[in-house]
Order: C-alpha cells, then sequence, then structure tokens
C-alpha cells in the first residue's frame, strides 16, 4: 500500500457528527427565525415552532407499509422511465474494453481489469443517480402527478423515504447485473498468467517508530534522504538506527496461526553501487524487553525485494518454534553476562509476545545504504481471503455510494427544480470525490501556516495573470489585502463545507481490491455504512421540513 | 410574417442542405482504398503534404478510438494523464506509471517527444530507483521497447531511431552495471528466457541465466548490444537523409551521423576490455578505422561556407570550393573546425593503435594480470603480467608519432588505462615497498596539470570499480 490505513473510532465519528448536526440545525433555525420574523412579525416564531412540531410528527409517524407502496412505485416509474437501459453501454463497454487491454505486459493486468471494472461501473451508474434522484420529485410536481400521492393519507416524510428507497432499489438493480456480469468478465478477460494476481490478502498491520543511528529510541521519523515523497522514513546500514514496529497478538485469528506470514514492502536508497549484482540485505529482530530476548530471524540476513510485482517474493515466514539453527537467538544487552547460555528454542507467541504484543525491529544490514519503510510496510499476512470477498465488499461501497448519492439528490430536489439539484449534488461529487485531495492540502496547509501555498483563489488568479510564482512575496497595497482577505474567508467557509460535503474516495474500494486486498471492516467499510447512515437522517429531516413548506402548485 | 407554408419551407431547407453538401464533399471526401478513386481536397492535400495518419507510421485502432471519443477533450485529458505520471514518479509506482504513459500516447501518438521523455523515464530514472542489477536491466529493456513502439508509429522521426541507439549502445554499455548488462543482452536473466530451465551456473539462482535466450524483441538475432545499437543509429542516418529531408533537432548534424561508426569502436573498445583479443576484435578496429575515414569521412556536412567532407582530400575540398562559390581556404578552415568538434584525428589514431599487434599483445598482458590478481588473487603473477604489459604499453605511448598520444588533447583513452594500470598495480603491492623505477611511472606521477587531472578521476573510479568487486 502506498498510503496509510487509519481505522474509524466510531465514538469519535459520532461525537463529530452531532456537533456538525448541531451546528447545521442552529443555523437553519436562525435563518428560518429571521426570514419568519420578516414576513410575519412577532408571530414568526410561533409560526416556526408549529411547523417544526408538525415535521417531527410527520416523521414519527410514519408508516413502513406506505413507504414500501412508495418506494415501490417510484422503482416502476424508473424502470418504464427505461432507466435500466444503461446496462447496454456497459454492455458495450465491456464488448471493447478487451482492445484496450489486451496485449499488455502480464505485470499488474489484473490491477488493470480491475480498476477497468471498477471504474466502468461507477461512473456508468453515477450519472443515472444524479439524473434519476434530482429530477424525479420537480417532474412530478411540475406535472402535477404528486397531488395523487399527497391527496392520499401520505406523509412528507414518508414521500422521501420512499422516493430513496425506490430510486435506491433502482440503483441497486442495477449494481448487481453489472456487478455479476463484471466479475464474469473479470475471470475470463484477465489473461490466465495474471490470475493469481486477484487475491484478498488480509493485513494486520502494528505501530511504528525509529531508533537512531546513535541508538535514541522512539523517534517518529527516521532520515529522509531527499525523496519528493516523504511517506518512507530511511534508516542507515550498519548503524545502531532501527525501525520499530509493535504489532497487537491478541488476536484470536493472529494466534492461531501456525506459521507467522511477515509481509514487506521496503525500499531501498543507495548512497553508492555496493556489490554490482546484490540486493541490499536487512534483518528481523524479534525482540522481547522483559524476558531479555533477542532473536535475529533469519540468521542471515534477507535480500530486499524492491518492487517486486509478486508480492509473494516479499513474504518471510517465520515458523512458530524458532531454534538456533535457523535463527540467532541471544540475551538482550548486557543481561547475558549473568543469565547463561540462551535456550536452543523459543516459541514465537509464548517467549517473545510481551503482553500481548510482539516487538520487531528491522535493520539494515550494508554500510553505507538506506532502507526506507513506513507502517503499511510491514505486516502480519492473514490466510487470504478469495477474491471475490473483496470484490462483493467494493461493490457494497459502491452500492452505499450511489444511496448517498440519490439520498442528497432527492433531498436537493424537495426544495429547488430538477436543473438546479442537479448542479448542487454535481459540485457535490466535485468537491468531494475530484477535488477532496487538493481541498483537504490547502485546509491542513492554512492550519499549518495560516494561508495555502500561493494563496487562495484570488491570490493564484492573480499571480497567474502576472506570472508570479507561488513563493514570492506581492505588493503590499490595499488590492492585494483585499483579494487575501477575500480568500481568507473563502478558505474558512470550504473549511465548514468539509463537514457538510461528504468524502466520496471513501467510498472506493479499488484501490484495494486492484492491489490485491481485501477491504478492511474498520477502515472502510465501517466508515462509509456510517456515512451514508450519517447523511440519511438529516437529508430525510431536511426533505420532509422542506418538502412541507413547498408550494406543491407551483410550476 | 413568414408567408411561406411548411411544406415549402421543409423543400427551401433541403435545398440548403443540399447546396451546402456539394463543398462538403468536395473538400471532406475521404481518402479511397485505392489512389485512382476519387478523394476530396483536404484529403488530397493530407497525402500530398504526408500529415495522413498513416503516412507517420503504424495506425494504432485503440489511439484513433480513443481521440475519437474524447471529441474535443484530448488536450485536457493528455494534461491531466501527464500529471498522473508525475505524481505516480515521485510516488515510485513504476507499474502505474508505465500504464500512464501508454495512456498518453493513445492520445498523442504522433508527438514524439512524449516517446523520447517517457522511454527515458523508464530506462534511465526508473530504472536507477532498483536495487537488483536484473531489475534494472528489466527497466531499461521497458524503456527501450516503449520506444520501439514510437519507432513504429512514427516511423519518419530520426531522433527516435537515434534515442533507441543511445538506449542499446550508451545506456547498456556505458553505465556503472555495463558488465552485467552487456551479458544480459545477449542472454537475458528473466526466466521467460531460460532454454531449458536447467540451473546454468553452480546453482546459484542468481546466476542462472548464462544459457538464456536474448530477449527476441530488442536483439532477435543475440547480437553485442553495439552492433544493434550500430544498426538503430544507421537506420537513423537512412531515415534523416530519405524522409526528414536530412534535418533533425537533437544535436549537431556531424555527430548525429557519426553514430554507427562510433558504435563499431565502442564494438571493439568492449570487446578488448573483456578480454577478447582474436581477430574478430581486430577486424573490428579495422573495419572501424576504415569506415570512419572512408564513409564518415566522405560524407558532406553543412557549414557556414558550404559543403565540407571530413576526409576530403585538397582536391575534393577545391572541388566543393568552387561547386559553392567560396576559397580552398575557407574549406580547409571549416573541414579543421568540424575535424575538432568531433575528434576525427584522434578516433582514427585511436582505431590505428589499437589494431597494432604490438598493443593487443600490451593489453592482452594487462588484462591478463587484472584478472590473475581480481579473479585467482596471484599477486606474483599479476606482477608479472602487469609489468610486461605496462613496458610495451608505454613503448607504444611515448613512441608512436613521437609521443602524439601523450600530447593531443582530444581523447584521454590512453592515460586514463595507463593510470588506473599503475593503481592497479600499486594496489596489488600496498603495503610492500615499490620498486623505484617501473613502466608508466613517469606517465602517473607526471606534475601536468593534465595528467594530474587524468590521475584524480582514475583514483575515484578506480576505488569505486575495487569496492563493487
Amino acid at each position: 500500500m502506498d498510503f496509510d490505513q487509519i481505522p474509524i473510532d466510531p465514538l469519535r465519528a459520532f461525537g463529530a457528527w452531532c456537533l456538525v448536526v448541531i451546528a447545521f440545525s442552529l443555523v437553519c433555525l436562525l435563518v428560518a427565525l429571521a426570514i419568519s420574523m420578516l414576513a410575519a412579525g412577532l408571530k414568526g416564531p410561533g409560526l416556526v415552532a408549529e411547523t417544526l412540531f408538525r415535521g417531527a410528527r410527520d416523521l414519527a409517524t410514519q408508516l413502513p407499509r406506505r413507504v414500501g407502496a412508495l418506494a415501490t412505485l417510484t422503482f416502476r416509474e424508473s424502470v418504464r422511465k427505461k432507466t435500466l437501459f444503461i446496462m447496454g453501454v456497459f454492455i458495450l463497454l465491456f464488448m471493447f474494453g478487451h482492445w484496450f487491454l489486451a496485449g499488455q505486459s502480464l505485470e499488474s493486468a489484473a490491477k488493470r481489469h480491475v480498476v477497468f471494472v471498477m471504474t466502468a461501473v461507477k461512473w456508468l451508474l453515477i450519472p443515472v443517480a444524479v439524473i434519476l434522484s434530482c429530477w424525479g420529485l420537480p417532474a412530478d410536481i411540475k406535472e402535477r402527478s404528486l397531488h395523487t400521492v399527497v391527496t392520499k393519507p401520505a406523509r412528507r416524510s414518508e414521500v422521501v423515504l420512499g422516493r430513496i428507497l425506490g430510486y435506491s432499489g433502482v440503483m441497486m438493480l442495477m449494481l448487481l447485473v453489472m456487478s455479476v456480469l463484471g466479475y464474469i468478465w473479470l475471470l475470463r478477460s484477465v489473461p490466465p498468467g495474471a490470475r493469481s494476481q486477484l487475491i484478498a490478502r488480509v493485513p494486520v498491520y502494528g505501530t511504528m517508530s525509529f531508533i537512531s543511528r546513535e541508538g535514541v529510541e522512539n523517534e517518529i521519523k527516521g532520515i529522509n534522504v531527499g525523496d519528493i515523497w516523504e511517506f518512507r522514513s530511511f534508516i542507515e546500514g550498519m548503524t545502531n538506527a532501527r525501525a520499530v514496529y509493535i504489532f497487537d497478538a491478541s488476536a484470536p485469528e493472529v494466534e492461531q496461526m501456525d506459521d507467522l506470514r511477515l509481509e514487506y514492502n521496503f525500499e531501498a536508497f543507495r548512497t553508492h553501487k555496493g556489490v554490482m549484482g546484490e540486493n541490499v540485505r536487512f534483518s528481523f529482530h524479534f525482540v522481547n524487553n522483559s524476558k531479555h530476548y533477542q532473536v535475529k530471524f533469519p540468521r542471515s540476513s534477507i535480500p530486499i525485494q524492491e518492487f517486486a510485482v509478486d508480492p509473494e517474493k516479499r513474504v518471510v515466514i517465520v515458523p512458530r518454534k524458532l531454534d538456533t539453527r535457523n535463527s540467532d537467538i541471544r540475551w538482550l544487552g548486557d543481561y547475558g553476562k549473568s543469565a547463561g547460555p540462551p535456550p536452543k528454542e523459543l516459541d514465537l507467541w509464548n517467549d517473545l509476545r510481551e503482553n500481548g504484543k510482539l516487538q520487531i525491529r528491522v535493520s539494515c544490514d550494508d554500510g553505507g545504504q538506506y532502507l526506507g519503510m513506513a507502517r503499511p510496510d510491514l505486516f502480519f499476512r492473514l490466510p487470504d481471503r478469495p477474491f471475490l470477498v473483496a470484490y462483493v465488499k467494493s461493490m457494497f461501497g459502491l452500492g452505499l455510494m450511489l444511496i448517498l448519492l440519490v439520498t442528497l439528490g432527492t433531498t436537493a430536489s424537495t426544495f429547488v427544480k430538477g436543473p438546479v439539484a442537479t448542479l448542487l449534488l454535481g459540485s457535490f461529487l466535485m468537491i468531494g470525490q475530484v477535488m477532496r485531495g487538493l481541498l483537504e492540502e490547502h485546509l491542513q496547509q492554512t492550519r499549518d501556516t495560516g494561508r495555502p501555498l500561493g494563496g487562495g483563489m484570488l491570490e493564484s488568479i492573480y499571480r497567474i495573470l502576472t506570472q508570479d510564482n507561488q513563493l514570492s512575496p506581492l505588493p503590499d497595497n490595499v488590492f492585494t489585502r483585499t483579494i487575501q482577505w477575500i480568500d481568507q474567508r473563502i478558505i474558512e467557509w470550504l473549511g465548514a463545507m468539509q463537514n457538510l460535503i461528504p468524502d466520496f474516495r471513501i467510498f472506493d474500494g479499488t484501490p484495494y481490491l486492484a492491489n490485491g486486498f481485501d477491504i478492511p471492516w474498520a477502515v472502510r467499510t465501517l466508515p462509509v455504512i456510517l456515512t451514508t447512515i450519517g447523511f440519511l437522517i438529516p437529508c430525510l429531516i431536511v426533505g420532509t421540513y422542506s418538502l412541507m413548506m413547498r408550494e406543491l402548485e407551483a410550476k | 410574417m413568414n408567408r411561406l407554408t411548411s411544406q415549402q419551407r421543409k423543400l427551401a431547407y433541403l435545398g440548403g442542405i443540399i447546396v451546402l453538401m456539394v463543398p462538403i464533399v468536395w473538400l471532406g471526401l475521404p481518402e479511397g482504398a485505392s489512389p485512382d478513386e476519387m478523394k476530396g481536397r483536404l484529403a488530397s492535400i493530407r497525402s500530398e503534404k504526408d500529415l495522413g495518419q498513416s503516412s507517420f507510421g503504424n495506425v494504432d485502432p485503440a489511439s484513433s478510438t480513443m481521440t475519437l471519443v474524447l471529441f474535443g477533450f484530448r488536450g485536457i485529458a493528455a494534461s491531466m494523464l501527464w500529471y498522473e505520471a508525475d505524481q505516480l514518479r515521485s510516488r515510485k509506482n513504476w507499474s502505474e506509471l508505465e500504464h500512464t504513459a501508454e495512456s498518453i500516447v493513445l492520445l498523442q501518438p504522433h508527438f514524439w517527444n512524449v516517446w523520447d521523455q517517457q522511454a527515458w523515464n523508464l530506462a534511465y530514472n526508473v530504472s536507477a530507483e532498483f536495487d537488483d542489477v536484473k531489475d534494472r536491466f528489466f527497466w531499461v529493456k521497458r524503456g527501450a521497447k516503449f520506444l520501439k513502439k514510437g519507432i513504429e508509429r512514427n516511423e519518419k522521426i530520426p531522433e527516435l531511431y537515434h534515442y533507441m541507439g543511445e538506449f542499446v549502445g550508451r545506456k547498456i554499455g556505458y553505465s556503472d552495471e555495463r558488465d552485467l548488462f552487456r551479458k544480459f543482452f545477449v542472454h537475458d536473466p528473466d526466466e521467460r528466457f531460460d532454454r531449458d530451465g536447467v540451473p546454468d551456473n553452480d546453482g546459484r539462482p542468481e546466476d542462472d541465466w548464462m544459457d538464456n535466450l536474448p530477449d527476441s524483441e530488442l536483439n532477435p538475432d543475440g547480437l553485442d548490444n553495439y552492433l544493434v545499437a550500430r544498426e538503430w543509429f544507421q537506420r537513423a542516418n537512412d531515415v534523416l537523409m530519405t524522409h526528414a529531408g536530412g534535418e533533425q533537432h537533437k544535436m549537431a548534424d556531424i555527430l548525429f551521423r557519426a553514430g554507427p561508426y562510433k558504435s563499431l569502436m565502442d564494438y571493439a573498445r568492449a570487446r578488448s576490455r573483456e578480454g577478447e583479443f582474436d581477430e574478430i576484435t581486430r577486424r573490428a578496429w579495422e573495419q572501424a578505422l576504415d569506415e570512419w575515414l572512408h564513409v564518415y569521412g566522405k560524407m558532406e556536412f553543412a557549414t557556414l561556407k558550404g559543403m565540407i567532407k571530413l576526409n576530403g582530400t585538397r582536391e575534393e575540398l577545391q572541388q566543393l570550393a568552387e561547386r559553392d562559390g567560396v576559397t580552398l581556404e575557407d574549406k580547409l578552415f571549416h573541414q579543421a573546425r568540424e575535424q575538432d568538434l568531433t575528434n576525427f584525428r584522434y578516433w582514427a589514431t585511436l582505431c590505428e593503435v589499437e589494431m597494432r599487434p604490438d598493443m593487443v599483445e600490451a593489453r592482452r598482458k594487462m588484462y591478463a594480470g587484472r584478472r590473475a590478481w581480481l579473479e585467482l588473487g596471484d599477486a606474483i603473477k599479476a606482477n608479472q603480467e602487469l609489468l610486461q604489459g605496462m613496458a610495451m604499453f608505454e613503448h607504444i605511448l611515448t613512441t608512436y608519432r613521437d609521443g602524439f598520444l601523450l600530447q593531443q588533447d582530444e581523447g584521454h583513452e590512453f592515460l586514463e588505462d595507463a593510470m588506473e594500470t599503475v593503481l592497479l598495480f600499486r594496489s596489488i603491492n600496498a603495503g610492500k615497498p615499490l620498486p623505484d623505477e617501473y613502466p608508466l611511472k613517469a606517465i602517473f606521477e607526471n606534475p601536468d596539470p593534465k595528467f594530474v587531472g587524468i590521475r584524480n578521476e582514475a583514483e575515484e573510479r578506480f576505488s569505486r570499480q575495487m569496492f563493487s568487486q
């Protein structure tokens, strides 16, 4: 993996969600009060309270039967509008997709095919979800067909929820068909020589720190060798420098393993060519401080298989019983002076685990060379799961993204017309998917230095027009101060909007699937479920109130 | 108010359409399958000016489809892909980078700088990131193969052929890994080229490539890398003169066209360095000299005063002067200038000296001494062979045309070899007192700044070589 994976903390996430919802509700309430007082004077707050009460009653007295009926109606309507025809385009794409993918090297061939399937499914279904959800309600209002519903004993919240469920049903049906076809296509199209790349590795990651070349422990970073990309930190060969990984080895699935499979993905940085034809080498050292053991396994150093595409080449199998024939068992530090010879054999879990944690230190064994690594570059590899499992999880994530889009689109369509709702949802997608990385980078730069590199939007335009670089100071005058002030406000607004616009990137399981990893529950699956629910609830409330207050006679 | 009826309006539209169709058909009718078939004006101009897709090289259907599908967004898509390629490079995601480069060339198949730049990226920048020499070689090949594909799409760009010659010749033959790279070029270490699956050496998996086949995509005949490079350089020259109208934008024309002849010298020199002192090597030097003087030396190159020949006689230059309406002195002046630019005299001398039997013998002795020390650790034999070789080498350097090889400033190969041999001799005898006098000592200890500079560089190179042995 070339990115770090941070598991979600559900409690913290819930706290943040509550804060955002409360803040958003307060803003809405204040706006509603202001408008009502402008329109109705002192009676305004009373009207607002009454509306709030009506809405709450509407939401609280939903009947699943009626919601089900509305959802079924929406589903039928969509099918009647020939929405499912999009699957024809999908089939067409797959018929010719092979043109672009065939004939290329076997290396990472599976990855390219997987990316193609996931991209095709995603970008065919997203426009359908946007158009269906954004245009459905406004079209019904315009054609007055919504009257046939609202004149019946159906509540506004039931209409919104029914719509969301109905559209989601259509999207799920299409996703199901495309997923099945995509999977069959993958199995048939990936060249036989590359099918072994269709795997779902299950990693267990640890925490990481460094020991400096002078032996100082708990350093956060190693050495920077000048790479532009600072993902990996480096340790110097033949010095005290070590990378220290600590794994939680108390989980039952870890304990059940007879042999520990360690997979690494280190990088070498050479300061000299070294011995031509030989790899830079490194070692694993298992350390138990309380029992004073330090075991180097294997006894001889391991050649780094840098950038090897086949992950099996970078797997070291550590046997449960470590004996002195294939490992170097020693007492730690000076302990051996009084303790006598170390035992001939050690048990990986019983002797080397300390409080359920296994500490592994990595050393570079070539003088003058450096070894680079990041937290995800060393992990326990549990038994692989079938590729199908990861594929299903990946499609599940995509399905939730479509549901979220439908939810947002339906909500938007309750207070604006179809084209505006489409534009709004399109902007959400643009910011939440395409520009999210840039947005986060700018906000991070603002947090770190007070402003993004090169300034905000207006300052950037000014610099482009004056052919100025990102770092040179601007002339100090009223104009530049004004544009910087406006930029600052825009950045602050974006900071606030960051919490209201979902991060659509987390729904995409392709990076895992394409790189042969299972989709992790705490890092990907749980966050997407919580995000979807987190938006569904407020959207339902907003949609209900909007529809309640909307003039359904209006064209 | 419009007084026309609906039917009349429709007929008027139809008439308008037909009238407009005439110039559209006249302009845009596509090229027919045969030259006799009628074609539109634009198609005619395209084929006249050699601007059609097929006139650049092979047409890739996927590329054409991609261009059509993207409508006018090709430029935006290409820019995004370039940005992505840059990101992937800084993130060291090499397989994705190559894939992105493939996508870029789908969109810009005839923008030849894409091929050149991305191929260079793969062969030079990406390969250097790898730790294992086999991996580095694999990526050099990837770059070369990528460029080869670019040549197929752009058959009339001489620069691409020239780059290919540099990849195969100089990247493989001049880099620090050249000893292994040159062997890998003939016996590819990739297991897909294993002839029989039987371990070749002493069972060590890392050496299990000795009887492997070459990668047929780059070296179908299993030739030396310099000979393959020579073919590419020759094709570059042919394309330059036949399709590009003698125009290229890579380097001075006179240097560009020297490729095939310099490759032959590289080939002979590499064989000498690797201890192949046989008739093939001697003939290679002989042929290199002959071609340098009588093929390359007789080519015409443009100067400010018309055409000159590097090895043109006074009579030939006189004829050229009369043809171009300038004086013989002008021609002689520019001939000398271009000779300096190409080190023409030096390379001729190099070939001449290297094919002499006494030089071959001197080199053989020095090679045997080096081998005895580095491979067998036999100091006595190494000293014996080295001293004999050094004495012969010194004799040639000091006596050939009254010390021309020591005095000239154009190239320093001989002096570099002399310095490195003395360094090896001193390293063998480290810790022991050196004799007061030994061959090449005067050259090694010469205080002239030119000699000191060459010695310093040789010392640095020597220590690096010793470290990597």
